[in-house]
């Protein structure tokens, strides 16, 4: 199965299997390395976005054939969704930039535009269950188009005013790459253990795939 | 270059977050759109919000003047010249 992740410290499978043995932990002032991206289009990266281009670029070459998207991110740009809000409370102009970028599409967008991949592209949000949801939509349209759906998830810590609301523990930024194959055997099985863990936590995913040596 | 034209080029600089540019790489003459510096119409809008919370003056949206305004640093500081003396 082609997956790779990027959390800070961590971010090839080699790293990640290091990882799962406890012989590597996350190092948080790692960031993304996107210097292959032109700065033009650089500039506009967010530090989701850019774990996103850092994930891809490990595990998907240039010559790779476009196919589906699918994004699922639990809390999407919510840093820039704070920081509109607090230019809306001080009745300050907002910035259009950060009003684009901050939809729960725009990051599957700007992979389109900057891969120029025209194929369809699909971003879902659904609270605890979103690494599941995007498995089960990725998996869903393999299964109807009989080809691969390139997948992504992604997330970073809730920022400062939003902590009290979190649920579970603060994880590292992170970032899952996963090219889903429904009529790849390894892929049904974690499909379907995937439909009886709904609630799946993006570290435990990545246990997950380790686990099943895939 | 007048201190007008310098202060617009900090301002596109920050503003669009060209971060690896400096004053002196952006030509007062030239186009800031598409074929000179290259920016695009996300920018012109962030761009317009930025000269107006600086300069205090409003620039009117899908006006063929703002168009002309907004055609190169020279002509914005000329348009904030005469809007804000």
């Amino acid at each position: 199965m082609k997956w790779n992740a990027w959390a800070p410290g961590v971010n090839t499978r080699k790293d990640w299997h290091e990882w799962a043995k406890n012989e590597k932990d996350f190092d948080l002032a790692q960031i993304p390395d996107v210097s292959f991206i032109k700065p033009m289009v650089r500039r506009r990266l967010s530090s989701l976005a850019k774990m996103v281009f850092a994930t891809a670029n490990q595990f998907i070459d240039e010559q790779q054939q476009p196919m589906p998207l699918v994004f699922a991110s639990r809390y999407g740009e919510m840093d820039k969704t704070v920081q509109l809000l607090t230019q809306l409370c001080n009745q300050e102009g907002l910035s259009p930039t950060n009003f684009g970028l901050s939809v729960h599409n725009s990051l599957v967008g700007m992979f389109g535009l900057v891969k120029k991949w025209t194929d369809s592209s699909t971003a879902i949000g659904a609270g605890n269950k979103s690494v599941s949801a995007g498995l089960i939509e990725a998996y869903s349209q393999s299964k109807a188009i009989q080809a691969p759906v390139l997948y992504f998830y992604y997330d970073e810590a809730l920022p400062k005013v939003y902590q009290q609301y979190r649920d579970g523990l603060n994880t590292p930024p992170i970032c899952i790459g996963l090219i889903v194959d429904a009529s790849d055997q390894a892929m049904t099985v974690l499909y379907h253990s995937i439909k009886k863990q709904v609630a799946i936590s993006p570290i435990e995913f990545i246990q997950l795939l380790i686990s099943r040596n895939v | 270059m007048t201190d007008l034209e310098t202060k617009i080029k900090q301002l596109i600089i920050e503003s669009l977050d060209l971060e690896d540019m400096n004053v002196d790489d952006i030509d007062s003459q030239e186009a800031l759109f598409v074929d000179g510096l290259g920016l695009d119409s996300i920018d012109a809008l962030e761009l317009g919000l930025a000269i107006k919370n600086e300069f205090n003056v409003t620039l009117e949206a899908n006006s063929e003047d703002t168009k002309k305004h907004f055609y190169s640093v020279a002509s914005l500081a000329e348009f904030v010249r005469a809007n804000n003396p």
